[in-house]
């Protein structure tokens, strides 16, 4: 049961997580950062980890359910492919804190990721990988080991914004310019990986 | 010869001593002798892409040994992409210090060329630079994300080992195939 004071504690606690990491964030901090005391926030999380696990929770199910159920429609494997950069793009452009959060602290506490995010990304990676697998047995796409394709489809939307400032150094942009890169690479990216699979006639 | 080779062993022995009085003239911290040897590493592998660039060989050829060159060069230096993204996250104004301008003349031949390409008909007529950052995301992505590839794809060191050999020649055939016109 969330009421309103334990909501404006996580929301607090995200921005100081997202900021400092695990480690470095305090609850003094996060408290501050709520507007109620320490006493207060104590009442309703007793530990940091415990506070951390509903953030990360509620990260994870920002992202993951939404990109990963596309597996499961009744669509094709080129269908899914644009639905999926254009949603996990459109996500990440509304969180944009989101992707360090996690790739920092899935490398510092890869052990708390897999017990959350297993059963939201397992069996539908799988399902989106033997759906690959009978198409190119059919002859409609090209024979691939399909966990290279999936993994270069979730980096190529996700490297993009944890690369934002290399990229915006290597290819000179600005701010405005970055955002409309980014705009243009849904559909540019869709275009790519879609033909990345298609076999030549 | 065996003097010095013995001498490098031993810390203790006065030519060790100045050895590490040299070190630590030259570099304070342990921290930034860490810096200087992955910016050195660094300037290698730019260097090494100048080089793909400007080779007189067919574009697709290119992105196959571009592939090659970065995917083996972070399986040898495995300590090389968690500082990119260190300094990605913590530090980017340093970072554009260690990019050579080199390394800017080269990329804007790399997209040149593709967009030469795209002019000829051989690719599809998509900005240079989606494509540029795609094949930088692909190369890049599985050193950045290993925990999260581990944890999706249920596999432990060695098949991530697996993964990344067999990823340079899967790799070239997805990203040539990728911006192929299909007629």
């Amino acid at each position: 049961m969330e009421n309103a004071t334990e909501l404006k504690i996580i929301e607090a606690a995200k921005e100081v997580f997202q900021k400092k990491g695990y480690d470095g964030a305090r609850m003094q901090e996060i408290a501050d950062e709520a507007k109620i005391n320490k006493a207060m926030l104590h009442y309703y999380f007793r530990t940091k980890e415990r506070l951390f696990d509903a953030v990360l929770q509620q990260a994870i199910a920002t992202i993951f359910p939404k990109i990963m159920s596309i597996a499961q429609e009744e669509i094709s494997i080129e269908d899914k492919i644009r639905k999926f950069v254009h949603t996990y793009i459109d996500i990440i452009i509304a969180n944009p804190a989101l992707p360090n959060f996690i790739f920092n602290e899935m490398t510092q506490r890869p052990d708390k990721f897999r017990k959350y995010i297993s059963h939201h990304i397992s069996s539908n990676s799988k399902m989106f990988m033997e759906q690959y697998k009978r198409e190119a047995a059919k002859g409609n796409l090209i024979e691939i080991e399909p966990e290279q394709f999936f993994i270069s489809l979730v980096g190529s939307c996700i490297f993009p914004f944890i690369g934002k400032p290399l990229i915006k150094i290597i290819m000179k942009f600005d701010d405005k310019e970055f955002q409309n890169f980014i705009e243009a690479r849904k559909e540019a990216l869709s275009v790519l990986m879609i033909n990345a699979v298609k076999k030549k006639k | 010869m065996n003097l010095w080779i013995y001498d490098m062993k031993n810390k203790y022995n006065p030519i060790g001593v100045i050895l590490r009085g040299m070190l630590s003239y030259y570099c304070q911290t342990e921290e930034e002798l860490l810096e200087k040897e992955m910016q050195e590493t660094l300037l290698s592998v730019f260097n090494m892409f100048g080089q793909v660039a400007s080779q007189q060989i067919p574009f697709d050829d290119k992105i196959s040994k571009f592939i090659s060159v970065y995917i083996d060069f972070m399986i040898k230096n495995p300590a090389l992409p968690d500082f990119i993204y260190r300094k990605i996250t913590e530090n980017p104004e340093q970072l554009t210090e260690m990019i050579p301008t080199d390394m800017l003349n080269i990329l804007q031949l790399f997209k040149d060329q593709f967009q030469a390409e795209v002019d000829k008909g051989h690719y599809i007529p998509i900005p240079p630079e989606q494509f540029i950052i795609n094949l930088i995301s692909v190369c890049a992505f599985p050193f950045l994300g290993k925990a999260l590839i581990k944890i999706v794809l249920k596999m432990n060191d060695n098949d991530f080992q697996d993964f990344l050999r067999i990823r340079k020649t899967e790799l070239s055939v997805l990203m040539i195939n990728s911006i192929l016109i299909k007629k």
